[in-house]
């Protein structure tokens, strides 16, 4: 199975997109409880 | 001139699920050397069972169609369907062997009820004692899920040594209908690929942080690699009770978020994403359907439940609304509260905010279940698209589009199929909610456990424990097999099914009158 720089940058980009909305629903979710 | 013989549809159906049993039968030696690595002998004995029972069924099936080899065979949409439909049947009876045979589960019924909740990568456990089960019997449970979620055809696909005639059409049967590559044997690989080596990373990394949180590293591993499973597949299963709330970790729940999360985008997705098309992830109409509507039902649920003051804090109402919240919408199951909690804590209105996340579910082709992203989408924007078309003086010139994986004409039939589908879900969902109030219980709890059967969740309110009535866990192994094949491989199968008795009907018939 190969594995080359675009797929991983592929995944990087991926991560960072989910991660940002989780941390802006946690923030969301801060601003509420507040 | 010899000519070739024609398979009959029989021999065609017969050979490729028995092809799809013999390739699931082989996986059973993964638990087989756990239990022998770990030295349970009773469930090494269990497994060899099942490998046998299966092996054989699965040999005489591809026996009896054998030929198929070496003739011509024209491979209808029909047999793919009822290729998809049936070794999902069929594997759900073997693949409870080892689950009965091991004093977890006091009957076949609830056996198979675990074995199609990990199929359909529900997450609904009849199973008892789940803190005590072997090694190997936990493997297996996670195994089930994971190719669940990824499907068995597609397994099936991958271990051919050639394409195949009409695999398109089997693959396409198991719900999933992306092409990433020309031939299906590629589009399987590509699919395995993509899983695979999110499989590494995100067992290392809920390894790192299981032994961060005090577990032995081996037991850690064990724990990563289940939890990946379940949380890729957006299955919900976990080696103990208490599900996600045994780690009492915010790291480690908050990384199961991010793996359930890519878990239930579609393949489809991934592999643009990975192939230089970054820019899909924003603009697909299912991603976006997906971040507006968990947005929204988690900010409802958060406000809901602060007014009922139940969570004192942000940290604890991010754990234990926005978790289930996405939890739901991703039909993934994993719970940051015991069942009985959404019905005592959460009110009418948080239960009825997860219902309908539950039946919305993640998106087509991927892991997830509920009606999908792309649907709500699709029909939300046909709303539109009409009325635009009422207030546009240009009236019917006007062409629309929506984007998935590629710019998509939105027609008429698209719409009417859409919402067909969600249509056929709010039915499975309402007859669910029906028979639970049928057989007493309240109507919020029953809608909720139906919603989660539906839409392949997991989540309980507490209606699934082993001592429910024999009709609903019926009922729930049948929501639970149509919601995740998307009723046209099951609806298919049930009119070859009508149609050859039909056929076989007027034959006998015919014979009757003559003689």
């Amino acid at each position: 199975m190969e594995f080359n720089k675009d797929e991983l940058k592929g995944i990087l980009s991926e991560l960072g997109l989910v991660l940002t909305f989780i941390a802006v629903i946690t923030a969301v979710t801060m601003v509420l409880m507040a | 001139m010899k000519t070739q013989r024609h398979a009959t549809s029989l021999e065609i159906i017969c050979f490729y699920t028995g092809f799809v049993v013999y390739c699931m039968s082989l996986l059973m030696i993964i638990p087989l050397l756990t239990a022998i690595v770990y030295q349970e002998w009773n469930p090494a004995l269990d497994f060899l069972v099942g490998i046998s029972g299966s092996l054989i069924f699965g040999l005489t099936l591809m026996i009896f169609g054998h030929g198929v080899q070496g003739s011509k065979s024209d491979f209808h949409w029909k047999h793919g369907f009822a290729v998809a439909a049936l070794s999902w049947l069929f594997l759900t009876f073997l693949c409870a062997i080892p689950y009965r045979l091991s004093g977890h589960n006091p009957s076949w019924l609830n056996s198979m009820f675990d074995v199609m909740s990990g199929f359909t990568t529900t997450g609904l456990v009849l199973t008892q004692d789940l803190d005590h089960l072997s090694n190997a019997l936990n493997m297996w449970r996670h195994m089930l899920t994971f190719i669940g979620g990824q499907g068995m055809v597609v397994l099936a696909l991958t271990f051919l040594v050639k394409e195949a005639r009409g695999a398109y059409k089997m693959y396409v049967g198991e719900g999933k209908d992306i092409e990433l590559l020309p031939s299906m044997k590629g589009t399987a690989g590509q699919i395995w690929k993509i899983s695979l080596i999110y499989l590494v990373l995100g067992t290392a990394l809920l390894w790192v942080t299981g032994i961060a949180i005090g577990l032995r590293p081996d037991s850690a591993f064990l724990h990563a690699l289940y939890i990946f499973e379940s949380a890729w597949s957006t299955g919900g299963f976990a080696p103990n009770t208490q599900n996600i709330m045994y780690y009492h970790s915010v790291v480690y729940e908050t990384i199961t978020i991010l793996i359930f999360i890519l878990g239930s985008f579609n393949f489809g997705l991934h592999y643009a994403m990975w192939h230089k098309n970054r820019r899909e992830l924003t603009k697909n109409i299912e991603t976006r359907s997906f971040f507006i509507t968990s947005s929204l039902i988690s900010v409802l649920a958060v406000l809901g439940l602060s007014k009922l003051s139940v969570y004192p804090d942000a940290l604890s109402a991010f754990r234990r609304v926005v978790y289930n919240v996405l939890s739901a919408h991703t039909t993934t199951g994993f719970g940051s509260i015991y069942a009985r909690q959404f019905a005592r804590e959460w009110g009418d209105f948080g239960i009825f905010l997860m219902v309908i996340a539950m039946l919305i579910g993640g998106s087509a082709c991927s892991t997830a279940g509920g009606f999908k992203g792309l649907r709500v989408g699709i029909v939300f924007k046909g709303l539109l698209m009409d009325i635009k078309k009422l207030l546009s003086p240009e009236r019917n010139l006007r062409s629309y589009t929506y984007h998935h994986i590629k710019n998509q004409v939105l027609d008429d039939a698209v719409i009417k199929s859409s919402a067909l589908i969600i249509l056929c879900y709010v039915v499975l969902m309402t007859i669910g909610t029906l028979l639970g109030a049928y057989y007493g219980y309240p109507l919020s709890e029953s809608a909720f456990e139906s919603a989660s059967v539906a839409g392949n969740v997991g989540l309980s309110i507490g209606v699934t424990t082993p001592d429910m009535p024999t009709l609903m866990k019926i009922y729930y192994i049948f929501a639970m097999y149509l919601g995740r094949l998307e009723f046209l491989s099951v609806f298919s199968l049930l009119g070859s099914i009508g149609g050859g008795l039909r056929h076989l009907w007027k034959r006998t018939s015919k014979l009757s009158y003559s003689a």
